[in-house]
């Protein structure tokens, strides 16, 4: 009796919590980049890409340091031309260049992340705040960034989500291809490099917009998990991809739920939700294997 | 001819989120108070350092508050401090409850000493301070508690102007001793 009286205390409070704007802007937001982060995850899972991710959230970790000492008034603005660059960069070189494959994306990737530490410990406008290690905590795990977004932010990530739902949707059939055999793709004629380029630039978008959701560090589980999760049950492309994006959407506004209601961190919050997500489809496709 | 689409479409929704991005809706409450001029302060010296043990509670009962930052979890009253620093003009007006570490600074710019409420984040790793006034005759530091005492302040928020920097801030009429 009492538990059903704290869970209904609880859903108030959660009630009055959602007339907040910015719980509401987060909701929104992390809705939104789930979304695009699990409609593309599937290809990055299937291509063997999963890394990319991590590795590019780290380049976005490092960039946004630049930025706060350049004190910029939207990180934004630097951190995600310099993202997409280095998505290009490590998709471009990584047939020719002397440092091949997941040896150039771990180079990267722990090489942005220390000079991104190193700057904001020497940098004069960063290093003299006595909360550096909060400010970093933020930045990596996502603390608390999503519920403190500002309108611009919001209508920024609206945007990018709208052109990467959009780009997905009109080249749904040769990112299928390119997905799963790359090698036909070009021998039937596909740009299989320019595809592999969109989808390299819209990975470094999404990679900078979910930083605000979970922090550099968590971003792949929301490339991973709803990706993974939905291959346990469902096996062609097209529901995989669908399943995908209910999982991710649905774990992302439970996590941001939970997180205001009990006050844990956003970002490891709907990281464990989409665990025991992960967890719960497991269960159901070696149930349904076997039935 | 699709790939044409394709680029307009992208560019007439960056279009579309940028110029909406770029409007910021006027608040009435904004122009009404952001002349509002800061109370007189209460200016003493540093030297006789007599803490306060006793502060005077203040009197706004709990159902006229608006915003109840000792009732919220650590994760929401990090995000309502920081949205109450980033968006002030939505909190002008309300009433607003808030418990922190109290912290007195003396400014030589205004001669003045300036108070506030140091509230730990959800990580417990960054704090933010809000600036109170306490309306009427108070000295510094008789009146007031130590430096790191725990204080609930009740007040109104509001904006004040000086130096021709705007600065936010708690309008109270009382602090009680946490």
């Amino acid at each position: 009796m009492i538990m059903i009286a704290d869970i209904s205390a609880d859903f108030a409070k959660l009630g009055e919590y959602l007339q907040r704007d910015f719980v509401i802007r987060a909701l929104v937001v992390g809705v939104l980049i789930a979304l695009c982060s699990s409609l593309f995850g599937v290809t990055l899972v299937l291509k063997r890409f999963s890394f990319i991710g991590d590795g590019l959230s780290h380049v976005a970790f490092g960039a946004m340091t630049i930025a706060t000492v350049m004190k910029l008034t939207n990180n934004m603005l630097l951190t995600l031309p310099v993202t997409v660059i280095c998505a290009v960069l490590l998709l471009r070189t990584g047939t020719n260049a002397k440092i091949k494959g997941d040896a150039s994306i771990a180079m990267i990737s722990v090489g942005a992340l220390g000079i991104g530490y190193l700057i904001m410990n020497i940098a004069p406008s960063t290093s003299s705040r006595t909360n550096l290690a909060g400010d970093v905590c933020s930045t990596l795990f996502g603390s608390t960034s999503i519920l403190t977004l500002k309108p611009f932010d919001v209508w920024l990530s609206v945007g990018l989500s709208a052109v990467v739902i959009v780009l997905f949707i009109l080249f749904y059939n040769r990112l299928f291809a390119v997905t799963f055999d790359e090698a036909f793709a070009r021998a039937s004629g596909l740009k299989a490099g320019l595809y592999n380029l969109i989808i390299a630039v819209i990975v470094a978008v999404i990679i900078v917009l979910a930083m605000n959701l979970v922090g550099s560090l968590l971003i792949s589980a929301l490339v991973i998990f709803p990706a993974l999760s939905a291959m346990r049950v469902f096996k062609s492309f097209r529901s995989v991809i669908i399943c995908s994006a209910v999982f991710s959407v649905a774990c992302t506004a439970l996590g941001i739920m939970v997180s205001v209601m009990y006050g844990t961190p956003v970002g490891s919050t709907i990281v464990a939700v989409d665990i025991v997500g992960f967890a719960a489809f497991t269960a159901a496709g070696l149930i349904k294997r076997r039935v | 001819m699709k790939k044409i689409l394709i680029v307009l479409l992208c560019l007439v929704t960056v279009l579309c989120c940028v110029s909406c991005g770029g409007k910021k809706e006027p608040d009435a409450d904004t122009s009404k108070t952001a002349d509002t001029q800061k109370p007189a302060d209460t200016q003493k010296s540093a030297d006789t350092q007599k803490p306060a043990e006793t502060a005077k509670p203040a009197n706004t009962s709990s159902d006229a508050i608006d915003v109840d930052l000792t009732k919220m979890n650590s994760t929401m009253v990090y995000s309502e401090v920081s949205n109450m620093l980033s968006e002030p003009e939505k909190y002008i007006g309300k009433t607003v409850r808030m418990k922190g570490q109290f912290n007195a600074s003396y400014f030589e710019g205004t001669g003045n000493y300036y108070y506030y409420v140091v509230i730990a984040d959800a990580t417990a790793c960054c704090a933010q301070g809000i600036e109170f006034v306490w309306e009427g005759e108070h000295n510094y530091p008789d009146d007031f508690p130590k430096n790191g005492d725990e204080v609930i302040v009740t007040g109104v928020f509001g904006q004040y102007d000086e130096l021709g920097i705007t600065y936010n801030y708690v309008s109270t009429d009382g602090i009680t001793l946490a």
